[in-house]
């Protein structure tokens, strides 16, 4: 498919301290120093280059669309810390076009983010995405 | 779900708030007003506000990070196979189906899911930690 292999534009992105502690209570967690390790999911997304909705739409999809997050995986050979500035580059690495009941046509894009600290990477997030596609007329 | 070599328990979340979800909208950076406008949800035929994916992930992975304090999650492999909208209550529950010896200490898979009461199953997956050995 015409998608794989096309990089995400790169960024950076660091997470408060204030900011930490309201992830753990929004997730029902008790604030705590060490990050929530859903922690290392919001930095890969953050520190793209491009916001959620400039990715989708160079996927062919607008949130009114309804892309939805199917499947994640997340590898932490390092950790997330507060006012530690990482950086963080994606790439789409498969395409599959299905068809469901609900949905009618939609692709599985899967596309993997490496997140990298001052000394290393500390996490690789592999996301899978159902984005709808218009019926061709 | 494998049979338990070690249960993990029950993590449950009574009544999934609401008000989280405009937070996370925010940390998240994630504009679809599902997650914080119960009218946008209602006109896209959600009962409620629909709960972020990553932080129905982070309630999985609570029951983890309650069974091993001192361990370092690192690895999960979750799919979401439902919603889990504001309002409902929701519980996690796993087992340990894996050990490992490694160089820090033990290696342990979990297999772990979170069901919504009266909804069904909303996420299932694996979560690989480290726990340090005693001492």
């Amino acid at each position: 498919m015409g998608l794989v292999g096309q990089p995400v534009p790169e960024g950076s992105w660091s997470f408060a301290p204030h900011e930490n502690w309201l992830l753990h209570d929004a997730v029902g967690s008790t604030p705590q120093e060490e990050p929530h390790p859903i922690m290392a999911f919001l930095v890969a997304q953050r520190g793209l280059g491009v916001s959620v909705a400039e990715m989708f739409r160079s996927w062919d999809t607008e949130m009114a669309d309804g892309p939805m997050l199917t499947r994640t995986t997340v590898e932490l050979p390092g950790e997330v810390r507060a006012d530690v500035e990482y950086r963080v580059r994606g790439e789409v690495v498969a395409v599959e076009r299905k068809r469901g009941r609900t949905m009618g046509e939609f692709d599985l894009l899967t596309a993997r983010f490496e997140v990298f600290g001052p000394e290393g990477p500390v996490a690789a997030v592999t996301n899978t995405y159902a984005l709808p596609r218009r019926e061709a007329a | 779900m494998t049979t338990t070599d070690t249960a993990l328990g029950e993590w449950t979340c009574p009544e999934v708030p609401a008000d989280p979800m405009k937070v996370l909208a925010l940390l998240l950076d994630d504009p679809n007003p599902l997650h914080y406008d119960r009218e946008a949800a209602r006109r896209a035929g959600f009962a409620e506000r629909v709960n972020h994916g990553p932080s129905s992930i982070g309630m999985l992975l609570n029951i983890v990070r309650r069974a091993f304090p001192e361990g370092r999650i690192v690895r999960y492999d979750v799919g979401l196979v439902g919603s889990v909208l504001a309002g409902q209550t929701v519980r996690a529950s796993g087992a340990v189906v894996g050990r490992e010896r490694v160089a820090a200490g033990e290696r342990l898979t979990c297999e772990v899911e979170l069901r919504v009461d009266g909804g069904g199953l909303a996420l299932r997956g694996t979560v690989d930690l480290v726990v340090p050995d005693p001492g």
